[in-house]
């Protein structure tokens, strides 16, 4: 589990009122926990990521709240309104309580 | 190994209403009560924790968790997905609700609901006015072809429904 990556593809300049696309990517193998071991034939326990915050400035603008029905590795494309220079942060909860984060400040151009 | 109830071979457990399900949970407490005979028991309990593991739901109860009795309009809202899926695991959907957003009143939340995955709930996203416009794109799976359903919750309290149908060639449950 060591070995899970976030991606995150923002703009790194924008104009005020600008509506720019932010890009969001982490490698998690998703278990749903409806899967079973081929060997064994028991459940796999439930993994997921279930929670995604995006957040400008300290201010949520957008949140996901995953089910198993999200394929694995998660990806989400989403907008942002620029409403002036700031630090994005994003971060990703897992089922486990482990927690990803990663932080891009903006310019204005 | 879990074994199933002779009936459950009849009539899959996915097409029973909700009130039947209670209905026989009833009528398994009243006859464990009754002090029922020893065999009749272990036949339907492994029957019993193999439904409570399988962590099914209807469609209908997930979407009246959104709606709470609101009925939605099917306009303003699209919902983009592939007409044919190869593999269930990861099918892209696109959801847009950009012609419903005015600056008075946006777009708080959208929901995707699968109506045929044993948990149809799917994913919610909740949107800001900073957001500045209300479309996501994330990937899904699917477990067999079906109807793929997008909600809308606009600020004022009223609700966009969206449908897609997805054929897909290999379901992506697993198992």
């Amino acid at each position: 589990m060591a070995n899970i990556k976030p991606k995150i593809r923002v703009p790194k300049t924008a104009k005020v009122g600008d509506v720019i696309k932010i890009k969001t990517l982490i490698s998690h193998p998703m278990e749903s926990g409806i899967r079973k071991n081929k060997k064994t034939g028991e459940l796999i326990p439930r993994d997921i990521i279930n929670h995604f915050e995006a957040r400008f400035e300290d201010e949520a603008f957008f949140s996901a709240d995953m089910h198993p029905a999200i394929s694995a590795d998660p990806y989400f494309a989403f907008y942002f309104k620029v409403p002036g220079p700031g630090t994005f942060s994003f971060t990703w909860n897992d089922d486990k309580g482990n927690k990803w984060s990663l932080k891009q400040s903006l310019l204005i151009a | 190994m879990p074994r199933k109830a002779p009936s459950s071979r009849v009539k899959p457990l996915k097409r029973r209403t909700h009130q039947e399900i209670i209905s026989r949970r009833t009528f398994l407490v009243s006859a464990k009560k009754a002090g029922c005979l020893l065999s009749l028991l272990s036949i339907c309990a492994p029957f019993v924790t193999s439904q409570a593991k399988a962590q099914k739901r209807d469609y209908k109860i997930a979407l009246d968790e959104i709606l709470k009795g609101a009925t939605p309009t099917q306009e303003l809202l699209s919902i983009k997905m592939p007409e044919i899926a190869e593999n269930g695991n990861v099918v892209s959907v696109t959801i847009d609700a950009s012609q419903a957003q005015t600056d008075e009143k946006h777009v708080k939340s959208l929901h995707i609901l699968a109506t045929e995955n044993p948990w149809p709930d799917v994913v919610t996203f909740n949107l800001s006015k900073l957001s500045g416009k209300p479309a996501v794109t994330s990937r899904m799976r699917l477990a067999r072809s079906q109807k793929v359903v997008a909600i809308a919750k606009l600020e004022d309290g009223s609700f966009l429904l969206s449908e897609a149908f997805v054929k897909v060639t290999i379901g992506g449950c697993g198992g």
